[in-house]
């Protein structure tokens, strides 16, 4: 590029970003605050068949969307499920030619057990009290598994997330209905 | 006499063989077996033994280790006279290779005029106070950074042997306190990651037993070394726990046990890590 048009070219390029207000600091978003919601639903736990602890009735008096459910397990910042869990499922998605669905669906953990059949394994409460706090439905196994619908009783939360729950009431559900479908 | 050659060539091997073998409990490619009764670990890793052949690769090589460039820093800092006093390092400690051998395997120390612990990079910024009368540094400052990577590297290869009995022993107890108590929205202590699940994989990220003996480490997702409580700061935030500030005393206790933690490691600043 000629020296005069690459000048310009600066000029523009850094008029663009103090314009847009393009600074490294705001690209960064929270871990929480997205949208994200601070009500934890009140629920009720019964003794489960294969646990002691499950909780029968759906958060939101519905059904969830299991279409949803995956997009939530595979969401970095939602659930991650599969940062832990594999899904033969959901690896079937991952296609070698195509990065973004690589990306997307790919590399799942191996920290906990494989979900494969385990709507065969546990009720659809007992799914439930897993998903929303482990440490109920194991409460001997000292879980790394997170309470995905809990928003207090933490040691010293980060100020983005103090308050937050990681899934909704919804998103649970949609989550425990996609988990059905793992026969 | 040609069974008795034999013998002699066999006995030659077997040593040559057994003797590498204990040579290369290093935590790399063998793991080192702690000394200290009631240590949670049966073997101790370095983080070095978890990462890809070409991040190895990286380390190994002193012209290709990214981090070598703050050693360089180090090295020109060391012999630059900075502060009122009129002193540099080299003014009172002569030669770093002399005077800084087996600091490095040692921190945190009890220090008796705070009444508590302290790391190198404190230890660093009393001197420079005190004896230099200059302005500190920050923790993961170019300068810090650079010194402590180059005073540390006088001990590379040493084993890591921290002290945690004494006086020291109340902050060594918090600090084990500390790496097992659950945090953050994650709800997630060090052990689970670090103890529980080292070698296992989080999506594409291999799980390490979070050691610090290469520390101040190049970061391959930082571009550039960072302390051993910047570390603790990222782990701490993504747990989604508030983290502490470098130098807090929560962090130095931490430092001093996972020091302890790390028993036997080699020096291996700077390490090269994702």
């Amino acid at each position: 590029m000629k020296r005069k048009s690459y000048l310009t070219f600066i000029g523009i390029a850094g008029a663009l970003v103090l314009a847009l207000g393009l600074t490294p600091a705001e690209a960064k978003k929270s871990k929480c605050k997205d949208g994200e919601v601070t009500e934890a639903a009140k629920y009720s736990i019964t003794k489960g068949e294969h646990i002691d602890a499950a909780i029968s009735a759906s958060l939101t008096g519905n059904a969830g969307d299991p279409k949803k459910g995956l997009k939530w397990m595979t969401h970095r910042r939602l659930g991650n499920c599969i940062a832990c869990h594999e899904v033969s499922k959901i690896l079937a998605l991952a296609k070698p030619d195509n990065v973004k669905s690589l990306k997307a669906y790919g590399f799942h953990g191996k920290i906990g057990p494989t979900l494969d059949g385990v709507a065969d394994r546990y009720t659809e409460g007992e799914l439930r009290m897993i998903v929303v706090d482990p440490k109920k439905a194991f409460p001997d196994a000292n879980t790394i598994m997170p309470a995905f619908h809990k928003n207090d009783g933490f040691t010293r939360v980060h100020k983005d997330c103090v308050g937050y729950v990681i899934l909704s009431a919804e998103r649970v559900e949609d989550v425990v209905a996609y988990l059905k479908t793992l026969k | 006499m040609k069974l008795l050659k034999v013998a002699a060539i066999a006995g030659v091997l077997t040593g040559g063989v057994l003797a590498g073998q204990a040579l290369a409990a290093d935590g790399k490619s063998a793991p080192v077996k702690p000394s200290s009764k009631g240590h949670p670990l049966s073997e101790i890793w370095s983080g070095y033994h978890f990462a890809k052949a070409g991040t190895q690769a990286m380390q190994n090589d002193e012209i290709e280790n990214p981090g070598m460039a703050w050693n360089d820093i180090g090295m020109e800092l060391w012999s630059k006279v900075d502060g009122e006093a009129g002193k540099a390092c080299a003014s009172c400690h002569n030669a770093a290779e002399d005077s800084m051998k087996g600091v490095g395997t040692r921190y945190p120390i009890y220090y008796e005029p705070w009444k508590k612990p302290i790391t190198l990079e404190q230890r660093i910024n009393l001197c420079r106070e005190k004896h230099m009368k200059a302005k500190t540094w920050k923790f993961d400052s170019n300068q810090m950074l650079g010194m402590m990577i180059y005073v540390k590297r006088q001990s590379i290869g040493m084993p890591m042997n921290v002290k945690v009995d004494g006086p020291i022993k109340p902050f060594f107890e918090k600090g084990k306190a500390f790496y097992y108590q659950r945090r953050g929205q994650l709800d997630m202590s060090c052990a689970h990651c670090h103890e529980k699940y080292f070698g296992e994989q989080i999506r594409m990220n291999t799980l390490s037993q979070g050691q610090s003996n290469g520390f101040p480490v190049y970061r391959l997702k930082w571009q550039k070394p960072g302390s051993i409580h910047r570390r603790f700061k990222g782990c701490n935030k993504q747990v989604r726990a508030k983290p502490f500030k470098s130098g807090s005393d929560e962090y130095v206790n931490l430092e001093l046990y996972l020091a302890w933690r790390g028993q036997g490691l080699q020096v291996e600043t700077p390490g090269v890590r994702n």
